[in-house]
């Protein structure tokens, strides 16, 4: 399970939902109920983040909460976007900090802090591993290829030369 | 025709659209809010053409970006900023005109022609994703993968108005901006180690203040750290170390293992210097 999908699952326990349902790729679904979900639907996974949201159950939620995943095919803002735009939803944002009050019938995208999140729940894990996961395909056609090695360079020199170095490195990184 | 979203700090893709342009013959479209950054200066960035949009909320610009893809035949390229506004505004629309979308692609790092790249540093992928000739490709590209514009004060190009006409269908999905519209893999992030002293401290937060970067505190809950970073003055083993997706600089007054797996190691006694260096 991706650290965001874990966030969000931490997020979604914190507002005290009777239901909350894990929907996503077969194998993570048994950790979500492990996590706190109440139930899950497995759905394929797919390239495209239009597709994969047309998998989404049609139940009429009164949130959707979506994990960062900054590094998947697609992020979670994306995801998002869509399903806001397709179910007529409210799109918010919460990140570390925010309060918790949001509209009904909005999509929240939980900012992923990197931060550990609460571990599974031991009680959990008996009636996870029993439940029946329907294995689903995955879907898509993007080329996936090797990338080139990352080269690693070391830099010397007295400080003030450094200092050059790492400003022109940050300014690129930020464009500040 | 490329269109270039230059809101949301999105002007500084003028430049790639520019190269891009300048070897297909492509014009270049900058689209801004009305009362937004100086139009004359998008067009010296590279643009052809600016548009300036009277938008009352963000979620009008789903409605403007749709209605140029379903109505604009030439559209080769929609290109935002990534970030998480742009793209909830790129996903909104892609589902507002799927069918004219021949492929869509968020936090890519390399475009060019009709095919995008992102890759997943950390894993050692790639993915890449092309368009039809007749399709559009829709596209968020990292502002870090791009160099600064080149600015041409002796550029011409034309600007335009675009009213935006009345919405009565329309469901305002967009509640507010967040303050920090930035994703988690665009902002920097300088992560401090535990034996780091007080001066350290106090030179790291202003220099957090002059890039507007995020300060964390290393400590064995830091799991992930996914833009890019700068990692001060640590000495764990790989083990313990988060896992990092973006481009990671060290900065360690000794030799550290984080250096195996940084793409600038720096060893230098005097990181305070450094670190003033950078102010």
């Amino acid at each position: 399970m991706s650290q965001s999908s874990k966030a969000a699952l931490a997020f979604a326990n914190t507002l005290g939902f009777h239901e909350t349902v894990a929907v996503g790729f077969s194998p993570v679904l048994r950790e979500a109920l492990a996590r706190g979900a109440t139930s899950c639907v497995s759905v394929p996974l797919c390239d495209d983040p239009l597709e994969q949201a047309s998998f989404f159950p049609k139940d009429d939620f009164s949130h959707v909460i979506i994990g960062e995943n900054s590094d998947w095919a697609f992020t979670g803002s994306s995801l998002a976007g869509i399903v806001s735009e397709s179910r007529k939803m409210r799109f918010c944002l919460f990140k570390d900090g925010d309060s918790i009050e949001f509209p009904e019938r909005s999509v929240i995208l939980v900012k992923d802090s990197g931060e550990s999140t609460s571990s599974i729940d031991v009680r959990r894990i008996k009636s996870s591993s029993e439940t029946d996961v329907n294995p689903e395909g995955v879907l898509g056609d993007v080329t996936l290829s090797k990338s080139e090695t990352r080269r690693s360079e070391s830099v010397s020199g007295d400080a003030s030369e450094i200092a050059s170095i790492l400003t022109r490195r940050i300014k690129r990184m930020t464009h500040a | 025709m490329i269109v270039i979203f230059c809101e949301l700090g999105g002007e500084v893709l003028l430049g790639k659209a520019r190269e891009i342009a300048d070897s297909s013959g492509d014009r270049v479209l900058a689209l801004i809010a009305e009362d937004s950054v100086d139009p004359e200066r998008l067009i010296h960035l590279g643009a052809d053409e600016v548009l300036k949009c009277s938008v009352n909320a963000l979620g009008d610009w789903i409605e403007i970006i749709s209605d140029l893809i379903r109505n604009e035949n030439k559209l080769k390229l929609v290109i935002f900023p990534s970030n998480i506004i742009s793209n909830v505004i790129m996903g909104a629309s892609y589902s507002r005109v799927r069918s004219k979308i021949g492929y869509y692609l968020d936090e890519a790092e390399l475009v060019e022609g009709t095919t995008a790249i992102k890759s997943f540093a950390s894993t050692g992928f790639s993915l890449q994703k092309s368009t039809a000739e007749d399709k559009t490709g829709l596209l968020s590209l990292k502002i870090s993968s791009v160099s600064q514009p080149f600015e041409d004060t002796s550029r011409y190009g034309k600007i335009r108005e675009l009213q935006m006409k009345q919405i009565t269908d329309s469901f305002p999905i967009l509640l507010d901006v967040p303050e920090e519209p930035l994703s988690s893999s665009g902002e920097l992030t300088i992560l401090i180690g535990p034996l780091s002293n007080g001066h350290v401290n106090e030179l790291v937060q202003k220099v957090a203040d002059k890039y507007h970067s995020r300060i964390r505190k290393y400590s064995r809950s830091v799991q992930v750290v996914y833009g890019p970073c700068i990692a001060i003055e640590l000495y764990d083993n790989l083990r313990d170390l988060p896992e990092f997706k973006g481009d990671l600089i060290s900065l360690n007054a000794r030799s550290s293992p984080i250096g195996a797996i940084s793409d600038l190691v720096i060893i230098n006694s005097e990181i305070e210097k450094v670190l003033e260096g950078l102010l």
